[in-house]
């Protein structure tokens, strides 16, 4: 196998990480706002793509390994987009404050052990008026 | 195949050639480091939700870790990936001295950040920030207190996983350095070489984003 050596390409790469390194620092120190995450967030990826392309030789890799290199991001990609689908949409979906549901969650718990213990109908409803009437 | 007048020692009898060999050897790391990937990002996952519902109180914990401690190990990382990047070339060119000290190199360097680990532990000890029964919040006491706390949960679980894989690379490096030393690698074979760098660099790209998430995050 005829290898031609890395070490000049390795030492640049080398280099601009460490660069990159005082620009996540640099980034971070500075009041950037909304952007400063989005601008961190591009840096690491970035440094991320130098690493596996250059150090780990995805870039001279066959197309199979290619894909098996970079397949694990769009699954990281589907857990977050469904997380923050569900937890970034509570507010909008479910208007009732927390409080109310756990008193409603109480309620229907307390109903059921009730009915559970072959209480009569008036008993439940008159302790379901109960907890409603305190809040 | 059985048209190969003279074989490679290094052949093992299912694979066609050597190029084939190596690339399967690829392939299997990658699949490993994808399940890596997935549990990383699991974590990942769980804090990027923590940070959202508690932002102003990790802003806060944040502040508590060392940054040129967290910096100096970011720069101690990242030149060991290019002390291991350098042993691979070393291998691939046969070269057996720079193989060996490369190796060496990147398992010093490696010492040097679980050195420095150590030495942030021992003052989130000493500063009652490990979570538990001993915690104590002597920072602004704005928000939830619990989220404070939550904050170095996730500071230990992740740095503490990424460290117990540095101390699995220390096996790994000193294995691949009696290897060396035993001369069973070439030019012609150093997969184990190369696929224990790619470990390695693995390691250093979940501390690229480890450190912007834990030190970094309100500096300003």
């Amino acid at each position: 196998m005829a290898h031609h050596s890395h070490v000049k390409s390795y030492l640049a790469v080398y280099f601009t990480l460490l660069l990159l390194v005082v620009a996540t620092v640099a980034v971070a120190m500075i009041p950037l706002g909304p952007l400063a995450f989005p601008i961190a967030f591009g840096i690491a990826v970035f440094k991320t793509l130098l690493i596996m392309l250059i150090f780990m030789h995805v870039k001279d890799e066959s197309n199979l390994v290619k894909i098996f290199a970079f397949v694990a991001f769009p699954w990281l990609g589907i857990l977050f987009c469904f997380m923050f689908a569900d937890y970034l949409t509570r507010d909008v979906s479910m208007p009732i404050e927390r409080e109310q549901q756990r008193a409603i969650a109480i309620e229907s718990v307390m109903k059921a052990r009730e009915h559970g213990h072959g209480a009569s109908d008036h008993g439940a409803s008159g302790h379901g008026s109960d907890s409603h009437g305190s809040h | 195949m059985s048209s190969h007048a003279a074989q490679s020692p290094h052949l093992r009898h299912q694979f066609d050639d050597l190029q084939q060999q190596r690339t399967s050897a690829a392939l299997g790391m990658w699949t490993f480091l994808i399940t890596e990937v997935m549990l990383f990002g699991g974590v990942f996952a769980s804090y990027a939700l923590y940070r959202y519902w508690y932002y102003p109180e990790w802003d806060l914990a944040s502040r508590q870790l060392d940054l040129w401690l967290g910096g100096f190990n970011t720069f101690v990382l990242l030149t060991s990936s290019l002390t291991m990047a350098f042993a691979v070339d070393a291998a691939a060119n046969g070269n057996q001295k720079a193989l060996q000290r490369n190796i060496l190199l990147t398992l010093l360097l490696g010492f040097v950040f679980v050195g420095v680990k150590v030495v942030e532990y021992s003052a989130k000890f000493e500063h009652h920030l490990v979570p538990g029964q001993y915690f104590e919040w002597h920072g602004d006491p704005v928000g939830d207190m619990g989220a404070f706390e939550l904050f170095f949960v996730f500071y230990f679980i992740m740095t503490g996983i990424h460290a117990f894989h540095m101390l699995i690379a220390f096996g790994l490096l000193i294995t691949l350095y009696i290897q060396a030393r035993l001369g069973k690698f070439s030019a012609e074979y150093y997969t184990p070489v190369e696929m224990i760098g790619l470990y390695w660099h693995l390691v250093d790209i979940v501390w690229v984003f480890l450190f912007p998430l834990l030190y970094l995050i309100d500096r300003n």
